[in-house]
């Protein structure tokens, strides 16, 4: 499955100003991929990150993403697609506080067509070495296992790419290499393109494909140059 | 997914329901009073919006405020009460004449005479001479539906001059 | 896991804000179901049932006065009619039965009535009921017999302790203070089973009774013997029936004739009891309004729950849209969350309402012998619980408005 993005252009009215934010003339990911994606703050990152997942809709251009050109989608077509197809991880992990680490996990299936696996969600949490902290709410539990649950609701309902976006920030060194590690092995065993938002360079450095975003994003080239 | 659609539907069914139940009970016109009697209708003679409680028709005795002949006709017989003026027309007002004689003039344009008798109220303690009721019998009465009649009576201590409308009612004011 | 999981989840995490607006709704919804029972049930107490009297023979007074006094027990008649009379009105052809009576003592903050013996085993105090003493339905003894036997109503019986045996002297009047008739002691020979209605708070004492009180003087003592100077206080009437049990119109004409009179009145409780109502309806309406008020102010407090929760959880329903929730779906765990609350705070208010009129009808009892009851179903049972739920679909779908992308 892949991501192939043509002359993406978003756009957003600022008052009277046009403000571009994103301007891609191409990219290509292929699947199965695991890419780091670094850059300065307020590059665009993240707003790719969620015309991936089909949360936006760019201005201009197309973005097709296993196989669907995501930009003739209804909302609710996008919202199903990514409800099957994408596996999002955030910089602060996002877990529901009211519910346990399998609750959070389980969650990850909700949405999708499919019925939620419970048996699945308690082997995938067993995996990330949760296995004890099947009942234990977010706030019982350190921030590096978080992540890790956070992870495991991404992986979850076996989407076709995982999109993480600074999904180490809150982490202290010693738990990002570790957290690293295991989503870039349990994407490989799974088979799922991986696309990684990062400003860190440890953990960009740890992708042999690493994009810049500066490269990438032409509007931020141009302002950056601009300026 | 919560089935909103569904909720919403139902939550219209009950609120048609209750509507239905709320404007159906309680308003539409009673066949009886709520004490079982029947309710009061025939409005003729109220015209000048006093009650005639006998469900007969009022007659102004002069002016409506000295007193009223309230007037019905029941088969072959013709009553008149005596009462109050104003509102008071829930109240009898007793007269002291033995018979009264009305000349009644039918739409045929007949006049005719008839003499009518008092019917004491016993359960006011009236008498002959003291009454406030009287009944005219007569065999063309009988589907009598309109006349117009004129008397005299001592009403309230002065000889008055009667006229009846029936059933319209009479109220010179 | 499933949606209403989620729901469910989200009204614990949230359980302060959720419980403060299901107990505000309860509350709303307490007050307008207890205001409008009780309402309901006085308006039908007072006017729909007639205590099984059509109409009542009465001195010339104020016709509220005269109902107060024969079917509450409350005021004092304003005088006496002539037996003679009340012999000649019960002779009207659609007079169907009298029971004379004769009030004007007490004992113990009760009225003591003397009445005729008929008044058990023929008066009808509602469609189809005698009084009974049959232990089955909670009575006692047997009606009276003799001159100094008294028979109490079940609420008396209650509040006094009286029991089948017990005796007791008549007070010559209602008011503290009044002399006691000490040399006339009267036993209780049965206790009625309860009627729910204000005869259950009197004590009745045989008419002749009345008249052969030591102490009331000569010219009362005639009154046993010689009718034709008898008095009594009034009678019940029962008038003749029509097709569909309807009261005999000539009912009106009977009371037209016998209001000519200067002395004697005939009142129809039915026609009586609305005008007192309307006289405080404006105090019901008053209460109405309140209770209607508290309620919105609950629905305001829900909205507020709902949005400032809303904006708490803007996190979590951007996380779930991402996970692939539709926006739709997030409405839809909103709206259900609203009407959940809703739905809590209906049911918790309704039996805090049926609550408040046990409690309330408990007193009403106590102080008139009026039966109001906790089970009673109003229009408020009715149409509260929809109405309710519309308020929670509003309070649900208005933070829509909030951006939930």
């Amino acid at each position: 499955m892949t991501i192939t993005i043509d002359h993406l252009k978003v756009e957003y009215h600022n008052g009277g100003e046009l403000l571009t934010i994103l301007d891609i003339p191409f990219w290509h990911v292929k699947k199965g991929e695991q890419i780091s994606i670094s850059g300065p703050s307020g590059s665009g990152k993240s707003t790719l990150l969620h015309i991936i997942a089909g949360l936006l809709q760019p201005n201009k251009g197309s973005v097709q993403v296993c196989g669907q050109e995501l930009t003739q989608l209804g909302e609710v077509k996008r919202d199903r697609f990514r409800a099957k197809s994408i596996g999002y991880i955030f910089q602060n992990f996002n877990l529901l506080q009211g519910f346990t680490a399998l609750e959070n996990v389980l969650l990850g299936m909700t949405f999708s067509a499919e019925k939620p696996h419970r048996q699945a969600a308690i082997d995938l949490l067993k995996e990330m070495g949760l296995d004890n902290r099947l009942k234990h709410y977010p706030s019982q539990m350190s921030i590096g296992e978080q992540q890790r649950v956070a992870i495991a609701r991404a992986l979850v309902k076996k989407p076709d790419i995982i999109l993480a976006d600074e999904p180490t920030g809150s982490l202290d060194p010693l738990h990002t290499g570790s957290v690293i590690v295991k989503l870039r092995q349990a994407c490989e065993e799974q088979g799922c393109t991986l696309i990684i938002v990062s400003h860190e360079k440890e953990v960009v450095s740890a992708f042999e494909k690493q994009v810049c975003f500066l490269e990438l994003n032409r509007a931020f080239a141009e302002k950056e140059g601009a300026a | 997914m919560p089935n909103i659609y569904a909720l919403i539907r139902l939550m219209i069914i009950m609120i048609v329901c209750v509507t239905i139940y709320t404007f159906c009970s309680d308003n539409h016109a009673h066949a009886f009073n709520d004490d079982n009697t029947i309710p009061h209708t025939d409005t003729s003679g109220e015209a000048h919006g006093h009650i005639a409680y006998h469900q007969g028709c009022l007659n102004a005795i002069e002016t409506c405020e000295i007193g009223h002949a309230e007037t019905k006709i029941e088969g072959d017989t013709l009553k008149l009460w005596f009462v109050g003026g104003g509102t008071d027309t829930g109240k009898s007002v007793r007269v002291t004449d033995k018979t009264i004689a009305l000349n009644i003039i039918t739409p045929q344009k007949e006049t005719k005479v008839l003499v009518l008798e008092p019917k004491p109220n016993e359960l006011a303690e009236e008498k002959v001479g003291d009454c406030s009721f009287f009944e005219g019998r007569a065999p063309w009465l009988a589907g009598l539906n309109e006349f117009s009649a004129t008397g005299n009576v001592n009403f309230k201590g002065m000889i008055r001059k009667i006229v009846l409308e029936y059933p319209k009612g009479y109220d010179p004011d | 896991m499933s949606l209403w999981q989620i729901i469910f989840r989200s009204l614990r995490q949230h359980w302060l804000s959720s419980g403060l607006a299901i107990l505000s709704i309860a509350l709303g919804v307490a007050l307008l179901i207890s205001v409008i029972s009780l309402r309901e049930q006085s308006h039908r107490n007072f006017t729909q049932e007639g205590l099984g009297v059509d109409a009542v023979l009465g001195p010339k007074g104020s016709p509220l006065q005269i109902v107060l006094n024969a079917l509450y027990h409350l005021e004092e008649m304003p005088g006496k009619i002539k037996w003679s009379y009340y012999a000649k009105v019960i002779k009207n052809p659609i007079v169907a039965d009298g029971i004379p009576f004769a009030t004007g003592h007490s004992y113990a903050g009760f009225r003591v009535n003397a009445i005729d013996g008929r008044f058990f085993t023929d008066f009808e105090y509602m469609l189809g009921k005698h009084f009974s003493f049959d232990h089955r339905d909670g009575g006692r003894g047997r009606a009276f017999q003799s001159r100094n036997e008294a028979v109490s109503g079940w609420a008396a019986a209650k509040a006094l302790g009286i029991r089948l045996g017990d005796t007791f002297n008549p007070v010559c009047g209602v008011n503290a203070g009044d002399p006691v008739h000490v040399n006339d002691t009267i036993t209780f020979t049965g206790i009625m089973a309860p009627t729910g209605t204000p005869h259950d708070r009197a004590i009745y004492i045989p008419l002749k009774t009345f008249y052969t009180i030591e102490g009331h003087g000569p010219e009362v003592s005639r009154m046993a013997v010689d009718e034709n100077y008898r008095e009594i206080s009034g009678a019940y009437l029962k008038i003749k029936r029509i097709r569909g049990n309807a009261i005999h119109p000539g009912i009106q004409d009977l009371k037209y004739n016998i209001n000519q009179s200067s002395s004697v009145q005939l009142v129809i409780p039915n026609e009586v009891l609305p005008r007192l109502f309307n006289i405080i309806g404006w105090v019901d309406h008053v209460l109405l309004a309140i209770a209607i008020l508290v309620t919105l102010m609950a629905a305001l407090f829900l909205f507020t729950a709902l949005f400032s929760a809303l904006h708490e959880r803007r996190r979590d329903i951007a996380l779930m849209r991402s996970l692939g929730a539709k926006r739709m779906t997030i409405f839809g765990l909103i709206i259900a969350e609203s009407i959940l609350i809703t739905i809590f705070g209906s049911i918790l208010g309704v039996c805090m309402g049926h609550g408040i009129v046990a409690i309330g009808s408990h007193f009403v009892n106590v102080e008139t012998g009026l039966h109001f009851s906790a089970y009673y179903l109003s229009r408020a049972d009715i149409f509260l619980m929809p109405s309710m739920l519309i308020m929670g679909l509003i309070a649900g779908y208005s933070p829509r408005f909030v951006h939930t992308n």
